[in-house]
C-alpha cells in the first residue's frame, strides 16, 4: 500500500474548508448577538430635542457602534472557543499536525472577522430600515459616505475585530497549556483591570500608537503586524500540546 | 520490516508512570493484539504511536519518523477509540465525506456498504448514537481510512455479540484484501484472538510478552489433582495461578515449557490446556513471582 | 466447521485436521489444489498467518506439496499418511487415555474389551 503524502499547503486548505462546516455554530451566536445589538440600538444611541413655539424637533442618533462592540466581544470569545479541547480535537480526528491545525484556525479567524465586520457594518442599513418602517425621517442623505470612506470604515472595523480575535486566540492557546490557567488567566486579567492605572504614560502611548494613527495604511500595518505576532505566539505555545486527552 | 519501534519509552503523567521503559517492535502487515489490564498503559502507548501524545523519555519511531507532530504519521495512522467527538455540525454521511477528503486511500465503497449494512441513517448526528452504534461507526471510519497503520483502542466497547462478530469478519476481510498493520487493544482477548498474528501483553507500563499468538496458546497448562501432590510437584516450576477446587483438590497453572506431561498424568493429575485469554489473565494478575507468595 | 478457541487445540492444528478430514472424505483428491492461507483465513475468520501454519504442518508431513507460485496440492500418498497418522497417533493416544482411566476405575482388560465390542456394534448398527 502506498503511503498517503499530503503537502502542508493542501492540508491547510482542506482543514480550512472543513472548519467552515465544523465551526458553523459560531456564526449562529454571532447573528444572535448582532440582532440583539440592533434591538438595543433601535431606540437610538443619543438624543437631543429642541422646541420653538409650536415646533418641536427630536433628534435621535443612530449608529452601528453597539453592533460593532458586540461583534468584538463575540470575536474574542469565538477565538477562545475554537482553542478549547473539543474544537481542537476535531482536527485530530482526521489528518493534521499542530502547525496545520493552527494555520487553518488562523485563516478561519481571518475570514470570520471579515464576515463579522461586514455584517456589523451592513447592520446599519437594518437599523435604518427599522426607522423607515416606523415612519421617521432620515438625515443621513444630507451627508452620504463616499465609497472610499465606506470601505475604509469597513476595513478598519474588520481590523479591530481581527485584533480582538487574535488576542482571544492567544489567550485561549495559553489556557490550554494547563488546567489551572483556566482560572489564573481570567483572574489575572480582571485584577489587572482593577489595579492598573490606565492614565499611566505607557498605556497612553500604546493607545496612541494603535488608535490615534491618522494615516490609514499605517494604522492597518500596525494592527496587522500585531495580529501576526499574536498568532505566532499562539502557534509557539500550542506546538507541543498533547491532544485527544 | 518494522513499522513501529519503541526504545525505552517512558511516559509519566504527574506522579503516575504510565509507560516504564517500554521496548517494542511491530512488524509490517501484522495484526497485533495489545492486551493488558485497565491502566496497564495500552491507551498511552497507542496515543504516543499516533503522534497525539509525547513520551517523557525514550525513542519512538513510526513509519521511520518520530510520530509526534508528524504529518506523515497523521496521514498514515488512524487512531480509533470510543471518545471520538465528531463535530455536531456534521451528519454521519458528512463525516465520511470529510474522511474521504483527508485520507488518500479512503475506501468510499466500503464505507457506504458498511454504513448501510449496520443501518445507519445519513442525517444522524454522531452524538445521538448509542455507545455500541458509535463504536460501530468509528470502526467503519477506521477501516475505510485504510491507513498503513490502524490503531483500534477497545474498538468493540458497547457492541453486542453479533456486531462484534461482524466487526471481526469485516476487519479480517478488509485486511486480507488490503494487508496493513493493525494494533487492536482489548482486555478481552477471547473475542479477537483468532484475528491476531501476534500478541503483546503489557503490565504496569512494561512489555511482559510479545509472541505469535500460538506461542501464548501453548504457553501454559493446567494441572488438577490432590492438593499436596500438586503443590509439591510444582514447587520448582513457574506457577502462574493456583486455586483450591473442592476438598483437597488443587488446580495449578504452570508454564508448560519442560513439564513432563506423561509423568504428571501417571501420577494421577489431570492435565488440561489453558486458553490464551486465561494465560493473559494469569500473567497480568500475578503480583509476585514466588510460589510461596501465592500460597500465603 | 466451527473452531474451538478454548485452548483445547491450537487453531492451526484444527485447520490442519479439517483439511485432512476433507481429504479423507474425498473432497480433495490427489494433486488437487487445496485452499490458500488467505482463503482459509476468510472461511474461518482467522489470521492468515495462523492458517499458513496449519498448511505448513501438512507440508512437513508430506500430505501437501508446494508448486512455486501456484499454491499447495494434495500428495498422492496423502490419504494413506493421514490414515496412518490418525491410527498411530490419534487412536493410540485415545486408547492410552482409555487405559489410564480404566486402571483408575479398576476396569480389567476383558471388561474393557467387552465395552469396546459393544461400542463398535452400536456404531455398525447405526451405519446399517
Amino acid at each position: 500500500m502506498s503511503l498517503n503524502n499530503m503537502s502542508l499547503g493542501t492540508l491547510v486548505g482542506k482543514q480550512y474548508l472543513f472548519k467552515w462546516k465544523a465551526f458553523a455554530g459560531v456564526f449562529n451566536s454571532m447573528i444572535a448577538l448582532q440582532l440583539l445589538a440592533i434591538v438595543f440600538s433601535a431606540g437610538g444611541v443619543g438624543q437631543t430635542g429642541t422646541s420653538t413655539g409650536s415646533v418641536s424637533i427630536d433628534l435621535y442618533y443612530y449608529s452601528v457602534d453597539n453592533v460593532v462592540g458586540f461583534t468584538m466581544v463575540w470575536a474574542f470569545f469565538k477565538s477562545i472557543l475554537i482553542t478549547t479541547k473539543s474544537y481542537r480535537n476535531d482536527d485530530y480526528l482526521f489528518v493534521t499536525n499542530r502547525l496545520s491545525s493552527n494555520l487553518a484556525n488562523i485563516l478561519f479567524v481571518f475570514s470570520a472577522s471579515v464576515v463579522a465586520g461586514l455584517t456589523a457594518i451592513l447592520s446599519g442599513y437594518v437599523i435604518q430600515m427599522i426607522q423607515y418602517v416606523q415612519g421617521n425621517t432620515f438625515l443621513t442623505e444630507a451627508n452620504p459616505l463616499s465609497l472610499g470612506e465606506w470601505f475604509t470604515g469597513a476595513f478598519a472595523t474588520i481590523l479591530y475585530i481581527l485584533f480582538i480575535g487574535a488576542l482571544g486566540y492567544l489567550i485561549g492557546s495559553v489556557v490550554q497549556l494547563h488546567r489551572t490557567l483556566v482560572i489564573i488567566i481570567p483572574v489575572a486579567l480582571l485584577g489587572f483591570l482593577f489595579v492598573y492605572d490606565f492614565n499611566e504614560p505607557g498605556m497612553i502611548s500604546m493607545f496612541k500608537f494603535y488608535f490615534k494613527e491618522n494615516i490609514f495604511w499605517l494604522f492597518a500595518m500596525k494592527i496587522l503586524g500585531t495580529v501576526l505576532l499574536l498568532f505566532a505566539a499562539s502557534m509557539l505555545v500550542s506546538n507541543r500540546l498533547e491532544v485527544r486527552k | 520490516m518494522n513499522v513501529v519501534e519503541c526504545e525505552k519509552v517512558t511516559k509519566k503523567q504527574g506522579s503516575v508512570v504510565a509507560l516504564n521503559e517500554l521496548n517494542i517492535q511491530i512488524k509490517k502487515n501484522t495484526i497485533t493484539g495489545l492486551i493488558g489490564r485497565n491502566g496497564a498503559g495500552k491507551t498511552t502507548l497507542l496515543k504516543i504511536l499516533a503522534g497525539l501524545w509525547r513520551p517523557t523519555s525514550g525513542h519512538v519511531e513510526v513509519l521511520s519518523v518520530n510520530p509526534f507532530n508528524s504529518l506523515t504519521v497523521s496521514a498514515n495512522v488512524a487512531y480509533i477509540d470510543d471518545s471520538m467527538d465528531f463535530p455536531n455540525t456534521l451528519t454521519l454521511s458528512e463525516i465520511l465525506q470529510a474522511g474521504k477528503r483527508f485520507y488518500g486511500n479512503w475506501d468510499s465503497q466500503l464505507a457506504e456498504r458498511l454504513f448501510e449494512y449496520f443501518s445507519f441513517h445519513p442525517n444522524q448526528l454522531h452524538t445521538h448514537l448509542s455507545k455500541g452504534k458509535a463504536s460501530t461507526f468509528n470502526m467503519i471510519f477506521g477501516l475505510a481510512a485504510r491507513c498503513e497503520i490502524t490503531l483500534f483502542d477497545e474498538p468493540t466497547n458497547g457492541m453486542d455479540a453479533s456486531v462484534r462478530k461482524d466487526f471481526n469478519r469485516a476487519l479480517l476481510k478488509d485486511y486480507l484484501a488490503y494487508p496493513r498493520t493493525m494494533i487492536i487493544s482489548s482486555h478481552h482477548l477471547e473475542e479477537l484472538e483468532e484475528l491476531l498474528e501476534d500478541i503483546l501483553v503489557i503490565k504496569n507500563g512494561k512489555e511482559l510478552l510479545h509472541e505469535p499468538i500460538d506461542v501464548i496458546r501453548n504457553y501454559a497448562i493446567g494441572l488438577t489433582g490432590r492438593s499436596e501432590l500438586v503443590r509439591q510437584w510444582v514447587t520448582d516450576k513457574q506457577v502462574l495461578y493456583t486455586e483450591e477446587v473442592g476438598a483437597n483438590t488443587c488446580y495449578a497453572v504452570v508454564k508448560s515449557e519442560g513439564i513432563p506431561l506423561e509423568k504428571a498424568k501417571q501420577l494421577g493429575m489431570k492435565v488440561t490446556p489453558v486458553s490464551a485469554s486465561d494465560v493473559c489473565v494469569y500473567l497480568t494478575n500475578r503480583t509476585t513471582g514466588g510460589i510461596d507468595d501465592v500460597f500465603k | 466447521m466451527h473452531l474451538l478457541s478454548d485452548g483445547t487445540k491450537p487453531i492451526y492444528v484444527q485447520i490442519a485436521e479439517w483439511i485432512e478430514t476433507e481429504i479423507l472424505n474425498g473432497n480433495f483428491q490427489a494433486d488437487d489444489k487445496v485452499y490458500s492461507q488467505y482463503k482459509l483465513a476468510e472461511i474461518f475468520t482467522i489470521n492468515p498467518a495462523t492458517a499458513a501454519k496449519g498448511l505448513t504442518i501438512l507440508s512437513d508431513e508430506k500430505i501437501l506439496y508446494s508448486k512455486r507460485g501456484l499454491g499447495k496440492f494434495v500428495t498422492p500418498e496423502a490419504r494413506q499418511l493421514i490414515l496412518d497418522k490418525r491410527k498411530n497417533h490419534t487412536l493410540k493416544g485415545l486408547l492410552d487415555e482409555v487405559a489410564l482411566e480404566a486402571t483408575r476405575l479398576s476396569v480389567g482388560e476383558s471388561e474393557l474389551q467387552e465395552m469396546l465390542r459393544e461400542s463398535m456394534e452400536k456404531i455398525e448398527g447405526e451405519e446399517q
